[in-house]
């Protein structure tokens, strides 16, 4: 665990995450009791009261050991119990569409915008209140605004700066052959797979299959997990990495930046590699406590909320309240792909796809 | 079939009871790929693409099934035939693969040589995860075999090595067979090991259905192919079991076990030093260094988590003993077409990747077991479906062995046929259950995406919390639960190992 | 009154016919050897008996009770009052010897169990091993222990399968005549399952015999030796010299000479004698058969030779050893008794 190495830090990050917290339900309470008229807001003021000591059931795709003193604050601060389940994302996914209208399950937090999509496409997720969905932009929840993202990560190139001194400025110059062989990535990360797909959605099919092939034929070298490629590319084993934007900040949180030379390169041009996939949620039809579910996504979406993603794993906030990282460049500055977030659950496709030009499995 | 009809109601029930159970999975894979009906499930089926994964997944079976053949028979047979001092702590060392979970396993490797991925990588994991299902039973078979017709064998002018392969291999044909189909069963079955080599096989796929393609339909009709493969399995297995020869003659062979002194055991002592070392050395030297080089350790959830999985394997270990019993007595006692449909199922079962067999008892259970549902209860029960052929193999075999001129007797005595069960053949048969109950309980602790689906919320067990700290690549804080995970295996191991083979209990 | 009785069982395996018309009975207190080749249905008889598989055909008597009859079971195994002695014994490894012989008895913890266990290690000289486990006894003490333990709940009828099979030539004798003690002393009835023809005349008041799936004979071990009732019983029950001859009435002319008839015949026949009927003949009567000895087999306190005879046949005569010819010795016979002869 990377906060575990550096006590002082830690216990820096914590009261920071603290003070914030503080502020934000202070804010939170601030603009309910002011919104009285308003009858969303109503029924929020009344409901916390009501939610106190209720127990909700989460399905969550993200791990445990991010995700436990979030939901515990949770607790701490509205008396809703929540029982959580971990598991894969798409794991859970198949067995909320398993269980169908009986799930236990109250609410389902994917890695993935994908898997939140194949839910909502099964009938088994409610539509979310103006109130919530109002928080995030259009294209960070469903059309039918029956999931929205809580977080985001963005596609970089992380690269040594010892070894490269002008990275490359887009997808296809990854393709040069001066890189052949010194590019890492982690074919089995769904990040990477999620790439892939939306790289099919911009370019299309044969253009993506092209794209793939060039890739292929230069070489790059496969690791287990994107930490692995980071670690990689910090060694100088490779000099360029294809992973998500926060590995760096792990790194550097955990070692020190002076013990770092890779650095973080954002291709910003509106293409596949500037990608920004989410996390998020979704209430199910079959809660009968969305109430408090609900409770929880004003929570995760809240400033404390928010502010815990972007100081514990670095990740892009979703509302407009809370600023990323400073070194992060802003969401606009990104230049995601214009795309729709549910069109990247045909991973299947994509992983037939990446297996057909061998780039997945042998 | 008239068997089964005259076979007592008391042991009927149950094993009707155990085919249920395992029919659980089949009837889930049957309803839930004809949700888009019978047309989309034959178009699936023939694809094109059906046939490579078919093709990838059979040689992949073959090769490791092959391997563990050549590797167990040679590890058995240093360890029953050679001269190597301490006989019990090398059996014991060479059944510790049992205590490694594959993913462990392949994890270890692929962390150690990163380039070790695919088929061979997936193939040597394997290997070395599954040999002792044949070192196990062939070692038990060779330290029953008679060593009187090796000596025949070798007065008829035939040399050490000459009566090994014509006599005493034939001897132990039945154990090496029946030890393989467990070997290919796993291997079909294994998602652990191929998902951390990334090689594409039939699991790979329908675990990519369910977690790339979010399309349970799809992933059950690929299941239903890899229910073909397990009977293909069970068949071949079946037919060529009787052909293979049994000892003839009355009494149990006299065991006075010419040993091979270590000169002539170098080339098998190479085997065997090796399966140990790269089995059992590289997963635990990789646990080990990740322990060390990681933080603080929380000792007391580690603990709780060591409960948990005991708990979980000595329940399983339980129940599954309980509803083997009668299958394998069943199996053993009343051979007939109906007794081989109960068998066959059971075994086909266990080709199913966990996330199926989860997801049926899902299907099932938020229907007809809601108050049980994500509770011990169904997690216990879906482990049970897949640990079931392990235990009745176990049970199966040690009832055959035992004569039945015993249960006569007893009969004679003016004992019941339950009476007799529960007196005569149970007892006789204890060190095959006992072995049987130890392979449910290492299933269980190592057992990963069951547990993952039907585990009570919260409830973590050691194999769940190496997977909670791998996928955020925390590797020193899986360092202790890995080792605390192949401690606790490594008991039921030794119990498992010397039961099997020098039959402590009697 | 019989504790056993069979009447017109018969029993086959798919089609093969295993057994055909069985029926005899066994008297209350007696010892009837069931005597056969390997092969001929003996265990099947037995396992019949037992309850473990229902004849086709016929019907099964227990103490006047009927147990089985045409295909159909009436009584389980466990409540037919037969105690089982197997083939080495089948002692059950888990359990000690006491154990083992109170397994049939009623409360096995009751101070009556106790008593009754005593009583059958005594029966059977066995009471220093009661705590002993199956495996430190050796052949003969374990069949001891099946027997103590077939007895201990007074069945109506104690069968013994090939008891002794495994035990070499030497320490069969003895443990048969432990055995035969000890059933006797019981007064236990018993059906003893035997290839052995001595072990079933030393042992048994009758004998049945079983060839070819039927009975060939059932009769006191004499009567079985003096007089079968067909050439196969005669040439399986005891040793047979068999030369050819023609009778006429009483009397039958071989090259063993005239010989007295058990039983009138006429015509050409097989005449039957036992090798101990045949002596060296030293009158020097001219009558008297001759022949030449080729080959000798010097047993101890006995002996066998062969003597080929003036018209060709061989015939094999038993001799005090002392009287033992050399081979190639030129030798006149005579014959002690009554021939058998056979059409």
């Amino acid at each position: 665990m990377f906060s575990f190495t550096q006590p002082t830090k830690r216990t820096l990050r914590h009261s920071v995450i603290a003070a914030i917290a503080a502020v934000a339900l202070t804010a939170c309470g601030g603009s309910s009791s002011s919104n009285s008229s308003d009858t969303s807001a109503t029924t929020t003021q009344d409901g916390a009261v009501d939610l106190r000591g209720q127990t909700i059931t989460v399905y969550s795709g993200r791990n445990e050991t991010l995700m436990a003193p979030l939901f515990a604050q949770f607790t701490k601060d509205t008396g809703i119990t929540v029982d959580i389940r971990y598991g894969d994302s798409g794991e859970m996914a198949a067995l909320i569409l398993t269980e169908g209208d009986k799930s236990p399950a109250d609410l389902y937090f994917s890695q993935d915008a994908g898997a939140l999509g194949a839910v909502e496409d099964a009938g088994l997720l409610a539509t979310l209140p103006d109130d919530i969905t109002t928080l995030v932009e259009p294209q960070y929840r469903s059309t039918n605004n029956q999931w929205i993202a809580t977080s985001g990560r963005a596609r970089v190139v992380v690269y040594n700066t010892e070894l490269v001194a002008t990275p490359p400025a887009s997808l296809d110059e990854l393709l040069d052959p001066q890189w052949k062989g010194k590019i890492g990535y982690a074919p089995s990360n769904a990040s990477w797979q999620s790439f892939v797909t939306a790289l099919r959605v911009t370019r299309g099919e044969d253009a993506a299959r092209t794209w793939l092939e060039g890739f292929a034929a230069n070489q790059p070298v496969a690791f287990e997990k994107n930490g692995v490629v980071r670690d990689a590319v910090n060694a100088g084993e490779v000099s360029l990495g294809l992973i998500n934007h926060y590995y760096l900040y792990e790194l550097i949180s955990k070692v020190g930046q002076d013990n770092v030379v890779a650095k973080n390169h954002y291709f910003k041009d509106g293409e596949a590699g500037s990608l920004v996939n989410i996390a998020g949620v979704g209430i199910l039809t079959s809660s009968s406590k969305s109430a408090a579910a609900q409770a929880l996504v004003r929570y995760l979406l809240s400033t404390a909320g928010q502010s815990y993603f972007t100081l514990r794993t670095f990740e892009y906030p979703m509302t407009p309240g809370v600023i990323p990282f400073y070194e992060l460049p802003t969401l606009e500055e990104l230049n995601p792909p214009a795309i729709d977030l549910a069109d990247l659950r045909s991973l299947e496709t994509t992983q037939a796809m990446l297996s057909e030009v061998g780039l997945l499995t042998k | 079939m008239t068997r089964l009809l005259r076979a007592p109601v008391a042991l009927a029930a149950p094993a009707l009871l155990a085919v249920i159970v395992a029919l659980v999975p089949l009837v889930y894979l049957l309803d839930t790929s004809l949700q888009r009906g019978l047309q989309s499930v034959v178009s699936e089926i023939f694809l094109s693409q059906t046939a490579t994964l078919v093709a990838r997944s059979l040689a992949l079976t073959v090769v490791v099934t092959l391997a563990c053949a050549i590797v167990g028979t040679i590890n058995a047979w240093f360890v029953v035939r050679s001269s190597v001092p301490l006989r019990a702590l090398w059996l014991m060392l060479l059944s510790m693969p049992l205590a490694i979970p594959s993913y462990l396993s392949a994890f270890a490797w692929i962390t150690w040589i990163p380039s070790f991925n695919g088929f061979f990588g997936a193939a040597l994991v394997l290997t070395l995860a599954s040999y002792p299902y044949v070192m196990l039973p062939v070692a038990a078979m060779l330290r029953n075999a008679d060593p009187q017709l090796e000596d025949v064998a070798r007065s008829l002018g035939v040399g050490v090595f000459g009566a090994l392969m014509r006599v005493t291999l034939r001897q132990i044909a039945p154990a090496i067979w029946a030890g393989s189909l467990l070997v290919a069963l796993y291997v079909v079955s294994d998602f652990g090991a191929v998902a951390v080599m990334r090689i594409e096989t039939f699991t790979w796929v329908i675990y990519g259905a369910y977690r790339a393609g979010f399309d349970p339909t799809r992933a059950a009709t690929l299941s239903l192919v890899l229910i073909a493969i397990a009977l293909l399995l069970v068949v071949v297995e079946r037919r060529v079991r009787g052909r293979t020869a049994q000892r003839v003659g009355a009494g149990t062979a006299r065991v006075s076990i010419q040993r091979s002194p270590l000169s002539v055991a170098l080339p098998a002592l190479l085997v065997v030093v090796g399966s140990v070392g790269f089995g059992v050395g590289v997963p635990v030297v990789s646990s080990i260094t990740w322990m060390r080089n990681g933080s603080a350790i929380n000792w007391s959830e580690v603990w709780s988590t060591i409960g948990a999985s005991f708990g979980v394997g000595a329940l399983t270990g339980g129940a599954t003993v309980l509803l083997a019993l009668p299958v394998g007595i069943l199996i053993a006692r009343f051979k007939g077409r109906l007794t081989d449909f109960t068998e066959g199922a059971v075994y086909v079962t266990h080709s199913l990747p966990g996330i199926v067999v989860a997801l049926s008892v899902v299907y099932f259970g938020i229907s007809f077991a809601r108050p049980l549902y994500q509770q011990i209860p169904l997690l216990v029960f879906g482990q049970m479906i897949i640990f079931l052929p392990l235990v009745v193999g176990s049970v199966r075999t040690s009832i055959e062995q035992s004569r039945t001129v015993y249960e006569d007797v007893s009969r004679s005595l003016g004992t019941s046929r339950m009476n007799t069960i529960f007196r005569i053949t149970i007892p006789l048969a204890m060190p095959g259950i006992a072995a049987g109950g130890a392979l449910a309980v290492l299933g269980a602790v190592k057992e990963l995406p069951t547990t993952l689906i039907l585990r009570p919320t919260g409830l973590d067990t050691l194999a769940t919390s190496i997977w909670k700290y791998s996928s955020v690549s925390d590797f020193g804080a899986i360092g202790p639960y890995a080792v605390a995970l192949m401690l606790l295996a490594a008991l039921p191991t030794a119990i498992l190992s010397t039961v099997t083979v020098l039959k402590v209990v009697r | 009154m019989s504790a056993l009785e069979l009447r017109g069982v018969s029993h086959s395996f798919e089609d093969t016919p295993v057994l055909h018309e069985i029926g005899f009975s066994v008297s209350p207190g007696t010892i009837t050897a069931l005597l056969g080749p390997s092969g001929v249905g003996k265990t099947t008889l037995l396992r019949i008996i037992c309850g473990f598989e229902t004849p086709q055909r016929g019907i099964v008597t227990i103490n006047d009770r009927i147990v089985a009859r045409d295909g159909e079971s009436l009584v389980a195994p466990e409540h037919r009052g037969v105690g089982l002695v197997p083939q080495e014994g089948a002692l059950f490894p888990h359990l000690t010897v006491a154990e083992n012989i109170a397994f049939g008895l009623q409360r096995r913890r009751s101070s009556i169990t106790r008593q009754r266990v005593q009583q059958m290690l005594q029966l059977v000289d066995l009471a220093e091993s009661a705590d002993r486990r199956p495996h430190e006894l050796s052949g003969g003490m374990q069949q001891r222990v099946a027997l103590a333990r077939a007895l201990a709940p007074n069945p109506a009828i104690v069968l013994l399968d090939e008891p002794f099979a495994s035990l070499d030539a030497a320490l069969r004798v003895t443990v048969r005549t432990e055995i035969v003690d000890a059933l006797r002393r019981s007064g236990a009835t018993a059906l003893w399952v035997t290839h052995d023809q001595q072990e079933a005349l030393s042992c048994a008041d009758e004998v049945v015999v079983l060839l070819d799936r039927r009975i060939a004979q059932h009769g006191a071990p004499v009567d079985l030796y003096r007089s079968p009732l067909t050439r196969s019983v005669a040439e399986f029950v005891g040793e047979a010299v068999r030369v050819r001859g023609v009778a006429n009435g009483t009397h039958a002319s071989s090259a063993l000479g005239e010989l007295s008839l058990t039983q009138p015949l006429h015509g050409e026949v097989t005449v039957i004698v036992r090798p101990e009927q045949i002596e060296l003949d030293d009158t020097q009567n001219p009558q008297s058969p001759q022949g030449r000895v080729i080959a000798t087999r010097f047993y101890g306190h006995d002996g066998e030779i062969d003597v080929r005879l003036h018209n060709g046949e061989v015939v094999v005569a038993r001799l005090h050893a002392r009287l033992l010819p050399t081979v190639g010795s030129d030798i006149a016979l005579r014959v002690i008794g009554q021939a058998l002869a056979f059409a």
